[in-house]
């Protein structure tokens, strides 16, 4: 069975958490799922925000998971297209060629520890895209950022 | 929702990438309230399982905590920055 790069460190450990991971995504957000290509694994799936916009988004787990956090994108055309959102870090591969605009969820200036925890997983990071699209339709309509400032 | 769960019905259906529905006011300020309400630790925030986010009182967060704990920790763990700013 071939496991992501990061999950090579201990097949056994990681495999189990790969396991968990899944279980979690399954119950927490069954519109996502857990994809590889590469050694690079990612979760990915559609979000509904309460305007019923739909938009899809991809989570990837970087090659030192699960010391550093996963890394999410917006997959959708229009989202990449306008450069002045707020809270991204611009529009870039997100790991097979597929273009995504990178968006700020956590504090980038945090150590491990602080706001990204090791025990997180790529759900945690999947609740703040949701506060992060949430966010983005406030900030369509009012033009103010409602979430931390980074 | 099950694995038969049709997305491109959806999508057709709501809107997608670029063809979005208009953000209604009602919702923004819905959601402005609930994360204020986050913000000030008068609630806690859950998702629903297709990306809602909408704000739940102390006692249901307090329920979570002994259902999902690691759910629980981590919204926790967002709440403390939220409110760090």
């Amino acid at each position: 069975m071939k496991l992501p790069t990061w999950a090579m460190k201990n097949t056994e450990k990681y495999g189990r958490r790969i396991i968990h991971e899944h279980q979690m995504l399954e119950e927490q957000y069954p519109l996502f799922e857990l994809q590889m290509q590469n050694q690079k694994m990612y979760a990915e799936g559609v979000l509904i925000t309460g305007n019923r916009n739909i938009y899809k988004v991809r989570v990837c787990y970087p090659d030192d998971y699960p010391n550093s956090p996963p890394i999410a994108y917006i997959l959708d055309k229009d989202v990449m297209r306008d450069s002045s959102v707020p809270h991204t870090y611009g529009v870039s591969d997100s790991g097979d060629g597929t273009e995504g605009l990178r968006i700020c969820v956590l504090n980038p200036h945090d150590s491990v520890g602080q706001s990204w925890q090791p025990n997180f997983s790529v759900v945690t990071i999947i609740h703040l895209a949701v506060m992060w699209l949430h966010a983005y339709e406030v900030w369509k309509v009012k033009g103010i950022w409602s979430l931390p400032e980074h | 929702m099950n694995k038969t769960f049709d997305i491109e019905e959806l999508s057709a259906e709501l809107g997608v990438d670029g063809h979005r529905k208009p953000v209604n006011t009602t919702e923004t300020n819905r959601i402005l309230r609930d994360f204020n309400l986050f913000k000030r630790g008068e609630s806690q925030l859950a998702m629903t399982p297709v990306g809602g986010v909408h704000a739940v009182k102390s006692p249901d967060f307090k329920a979570l905590e002994k259902t999902n704990p690691e759910v629980a920790q981590a919204m926790g763990q967002v709440g403390k920055e939220f409110r760090s700013f």
